[in-house]
């Protein structure tokens, strides 16, 4: 829910409480001024009433004067008890009978040497109009008041709010790839422009953390390449001095290790620049092609192990980057060639929306779901550095495409669904 | 042939002078952007290796100054960034090859050889070693002036050894060469046996000397020796 639409509603309860509350003491403060009013009116009428009453040969039980309707009725005892109280009485109108409420006053006085009990009743019937017209008009008059200045509220909020959700936008937008400062809507607010250049100093120094970090990257892959290539070049230089056998050994094995962290750097980099979306530009990319194309670099590898490929490729057109694409064409295909049993079989099934890799081998002696994990391999003495299937992960994740391995008896399945 | 080698790496820089070396080869080194400047303006070389990050300008800058003024010397890149955007870069402003660090030496020097010959004699000249005789333009082996036919992989294999004859190659070297970026996914270089077998069966039962000599644990070596 939105701000203002939550302070909206509070606003608009809270007004609906006070309107209640506010109405009630309202109609409540009138009523008891209108009673009161009534009260001295009937009183006063009581001293000209007992003249005009004195002046009468006979009391009569109901007698009506103007608006008021007095009940007579004689009592033996003289009582000093006043009563002013609401009453309703059935009232002829019309020829229709209704209720209709009363202002009643009860006193008793002695007329003539008895005593009377006498019940003034002025109908309320008018004031009660009044009362509900005039309360009516001044709840009706807060109501349109509150519901104005909660409307004006309302436009006043998104007006002053407008930088906010500007600045929300930008957030949104927000690429570490594409950085853009983020600008601002001027406001007066002090908030809000506390809010932006705490939010620009925060962007500033995270593109620039970003930037380092990717700078480091590349740094630290040349640094580490750089005596990489000074040892390769080392070794190449004592082979070619005469070596004793056991020399020639170590040697061979200082080369592999050096070949070894080489491959090993050049993985990390390549994962680290996927992970920091390193790689931009997309391009309209025939898989086939790659496919064909990656096939007939690996021959001399899959002659190697006289494997037999077959191959079932649709045409598919993919956006994407093509160093990646050719990057996970390649991993694949070469697990699918290091894996394989002598003599063994690669089947490649292009379909309009997904690549099925099958080849032959040793059944898995891992859990499949291990496998995409960084630095985990078919089997543990293997030379391999591991990264291979990790990478080719990462790229599925750059572009959304699912990837599933599948071990069925002798076969390896790989599947990505674009 | 002068080869100018523009590497702040002095170690490096030094590895690559010997070895080029002793194929009669001049080499001179510049650790800096002003240095290499310097001797590039006032000397004439065949071929020129850049770093591409040097202490005091970027090497990219330099080849395009280098082009301007060496319209005939070769320029490889030697980079420890493997990007291809850098290799583009390098290709589009007139670089002839691009060689990720770390490289094997017999794999740069057989570049250079390739490079000169392509850019001096326009591929036309022959190499020559003994009885046999190799046109790299026309991919095409005489031994005793009659053409033996090879696959692709034993010709390429045939101008790696003749490249860098007498010197010991590593398996991994000539993995490397065949197989190229698929050689680094690979565990194991035993496919570069057979190839090699039938190479030196083909040139023996041709009548070539047995030049090719295995090293033990290590690799091979072609040699007259």
């Amino acid at each position: 829910m939105k701000l203002l639409q939550r302070t909206g509603l509070y606003f608009m309860g809270f007004s609906f409480v006070i309107l209640l509350i506010g109405g009630l003491g309202i109609f409540y403060t009138l009523q008891y001024m209108l009673d009161h009013e009534m009260d001295e009116n009937l009183h006063h009428t009581r001293a000209v009433l007992n003249k005009e009453l004195g002046k009468m040969n006979e009391l009569p039980p109901i007698v009506e004067i103007m608006d008021e309707v007095i009940d007579i009725r004689e009592v033996r005892m003289p009582s000093t008890i006043e009563v002013y109280k609401d009453t309703f009485r059935l009232v002829r109108e019309e020829g229709e009978e209704e209720l209709e409420p009363f202002r009643q006053y009860i006193y008793t006085d002695m007329i003539k040497g008895k005593y009377y009990q006498i019940a003034l009743n002025h109908s309320k019937f008018d004031s009660e109009d009044l009362l509900i017209a005039i309360t009516g008009l001044i709840v009706g008059f807060l109501l349109l008041f509150l519901l104005a200045l909660n409307l004006f509220n309302r436009f006043l909020s998104q007006k002053i709010w407008q930088p906010f959700y500007h600045t929300i936008q930008q957030i949104r937008q927000y690429s570490f790839s594409q950085p853009n400062a983020l600008t601002a809507l001027p406001s007066t607010i002090d908030e809000f422009a506390t809010l932006d250049t705490a939010l620009a100093q925060m962007t500033n120094k995270l593109t620039k953390d970003y930037q380092s970090l990717k700078q480091f990257t590349e740094n630290a892959s040349h640094e580490i390449q750089t005596p990489l290539a000074i040892i390769r070049a080392q070794i190449d230089l004592l082979l070619q001095q005469k070596q004793a056998e056991t020399s020639l050994q170590h040697i061979q094995q200082i080369q592999q290790s050096v070949t070894k962290l080489s491959k090993l750097n050049k993985s990390l980099l390549l994962l680290t620049r996927i992970e920091n979306r390193q790689f931009e530009p997309l391009e309209l990319i025939a898989l086939g092609d790659i496919i064909h194309q990656k096939l007939e670099a690996l021959d001399l590898l899959v002659r190697a192990k006289s494997l037999r490929v077959e191959r079932d490729i649709s045409p598919l057109t993919l956006r994407a980057n093509p160093i990646l694409v050719d990057i996970i064409i390649s991993n694949l295909l070469t697990n699918a060639i290091k894996h394989n049993l002598p003599d063994g079989t690669i089947s490649i099934l292009l379909t309009e929306d997904k690549l099925l890799l099958k080849n032959t081998g040793n059944s898995l002696m891992k859990s499949p779901s291990k496998l995409f994990e960084r630095f985990q391999k078919a089997d543990d003495s293997a030379k391999s550095v591991g990264l291979g299937l990790a990478i080719v992960k990462e790229i599925c994740e750059v572009y959304h495409w699912g990837i599933d391995y599948r071990n069925e008896a002798e076969w390896h399945l790989v599947e990505v669904v674009f | 042939m002068k080869i100018l080698i523009i590497e702040d790496e002095e170690a490096l820089a030094k590895s690559i002078q010997q070895y080029l070396g002793t194929d009669g080869n001049i080499c001179e080194i510049a650790t800096t952007f002003e240095e290499a400047w310097l001797k590039a303006s006032i000397y004439e070389y065949d071929c020129i290796l850049v770093d591409i990050t040097l202490p005091g300008g970027n090497g990219l800058d330099l080849i395009r100054e280098l082009k301007k003024q060496h319209a005939t010397a070769g320029i490889i890149i030697i980079s420890a960034k493997n990007s291809l955007e850098d290799k583009i870069a390098g290709l589009e402003i007139g670089s002839d090859d691009y060689l990720p660090k770390p490289f094997h030496l017999s794999e740069l020097n057989a570049r250079i050889k390739a490079l000169v010959r392509r850019k001096e004699f326009g591929g036309n000249k022959s190499i020559d070693f003994h009885e046999l005789r190799v046109f790299p333009d026309e991919k095409r082996l005489l031994v005793n002036e009659k053409t033996v036919a090879l696959t692709r992989s034993e010709y390429d294999l045939l101008i790696y050894f003749l490249a860098n004859r007498n010197r010991v190659l590593t398996k991994e070297s000539i993995a490397e060469h065949l197989a190229g970026d698929a050689a680094d996914s690979l565990d194991s270089f035993d496919f570069i046996y057979s190839h090699i077998k039938n190479l030196r069966k083909k040139l023996m039962t041709n009548g070539a000397g047995d030049y090719l000599k295995a090293v033990y644990g290590v690799g091979y070596k072609f040699t007259d020796r």
